[in-house]
């Protein structure tokens, strides 16, 4: 535990395990110098025992009490505010689930206003319409394309009464459209998804 | 030692252990197992600060300082399974040494040290305190000669003195409170052993050339 030069130290203070203690005994039997150094050192701390305790004054004391007093008043208090505190985050919650509550069929509308999905199955060729314009509808303007990855696309806006007259181009264009696999021996689904809304 | 107001507190929490006191104001808000406990170590925990500050007043603030310290964090950061008193003078401790590490900023005490009068700063202070100090704080020539030595002692050195003189702390607590080696903390008071020989003989020696 303790290095050579601290041995004394741990010996007069009787910090050593037994057997370090009768091997440092067996040392002082051989060693003077060793001896001169730990009756000195025994001497001093015994000068040291001398020292008697201080009391704190009586005002100090009283001070302490007081405030350990004033501190288990304040704890009873503070019982009380994880109640409180639990109660106003019960209420705020209550409150904000509300405003949500009522808020959120107008956007279930606005939601449904704003994408219309409808879905064709064909074979193996996906269908995209554009996002929706909201702008006032134009006659005929609905063109249909198809790009390198052989997605039909609608470009165009067409008014919610010229539905009839967007159905016939729809349906006309896929007709156009030739099966990628014709025999039909995919092991996944043939399906072939058309989004689109009208207006 | 004990005070007039101990009168109150009950037998049976004489034979009580730290712990079951500790407990008893902590749940209970025990006012009586708080002034036991007081009894039972303020005059330690008072003893070490006052040897380190040298200064009654501010002995005074940091022991009131230490035990606000302890009653507001007993709750939060004192864990039962240890020993109370430890962790008590581990915040007296902290205080004490707050206080002289913040002088030291202002003052460099040390390097003020002289060696044949074997005065430092605050000796040489003119200080006005001293003598209101003196007539209140009443102790036997002895220990105020040996709080005199001590004083003179490194700050390092001082601590492990007081804390195994005063509180026979052992010295792997002393090393714990401290963060250092249990080696480092025995070599500190051997190193303030020789230190105080030297002082003792050196005092000896002055009083035998005197008479």
């Amino acid at each position: 535990m303790s290095t050579k030069e601290n041995r004394s130290i741990a010996y007069i203070y009787n910090e050593m395990d037994p057997s370090e203690k009768l091997e440092f005994e067996r040392d002082l039997e051989n060693d003077n110098d060793l001896l001169i150094e730990v009756e000195s050192f025994k001497k001093v701390s015994k000068n040291l025992n001398q020292l008697e305790s201080i009391d704190p004054p009586a005002h100090v004391v009283d001070a302490v009490y007081q405030s350990a007093k004033k501190n288990g008043k304040d704890s009873v208090k503070s019982y009380w505010k994880p109640v409180i505190y639990s109660a106003a985050a019960l209420f705020l919650i209550g409150i904000t689930s509300g405003i949500f509550l009522m808020e959120e069929p107008q956007e279930g509308v606005d939601n449904n206003r704003e994408a219309e999905t409808a879905s064709v199955a064909t074979g193996g060729t996906q269908l995209f319409s554009q996002p929706v314009s909201t702008s006032p509808p134009a006659e005929k303007n609905l063109q249909p394309w198809v790009d390198n990855n052989e997605i039909l696309y609608f470009n165009g806006q067409t008014a919610s009464e010229n539905s009839v007259m967007s159905d016939s181009i729809r349906n006309e264009s896929l007709k156009k459209l030739t099966p990628v696999n014709p025999s039909g021996a995919s092991s996944r689904p043939n399906q072939l998804q058309l989004t689109g809304s009208h207006n | 030692m004990r005070l007039n107001n101990s009168d109150h507190i009950p037998k049976n929490y004489e034979q009580m252990k730290d712990r079951e006191l500790v407990h008893l104001f902590r749940e209970n808000d025990d006012q009586l197992a708080f002034k036991e406990l007081m009894n039972r170590h303020q005059a330690k925990v008072y003893s070490y600060i006052f040897s380190m500050i040298q200064n009654r007043e501010t002995a005074n603030d940091i022991f009131q300082e230490t035990f606000t310290k302890v009653i507001t964090k007993m709750d939060d950061t004192y864990n039962e399974q240890g020993k109370w008193i430890a962790w008590v003078m581990r915040i007296a401790h902290n205080a004490t040494i707050d206080h002289i590490r913040k002088q030291k900023r202002f003052v460099d005490v040390t390097s003020s040290y002289d060696k044949e009068s074997k005065t430092d700063f605050y000796d040489r202070l003119p200080d006005e305190d001293s003598m209101a100090q003196d007539e209140k704080l009443e102790l036997d020539e002895s220990t105020s000669s040996l709080l005199k030595h001590i004083s003179n002692l490194p700050e390092e050195q001082r601590t492990v003195v007081m804390l195994r003189h005063y509180y026979e702390m052992p010295f792997k607590e002393i090393a714990e409170l401290t963060d250092v080696s249990i080696n480092t903390a025995l070599g500190r008071m051997r190193y303030a052993l020789i230190n105080l020989r030297k002082m003792f003989d050196e005092e000896h020696e002055k009083e035998s050339n005197s008479v």
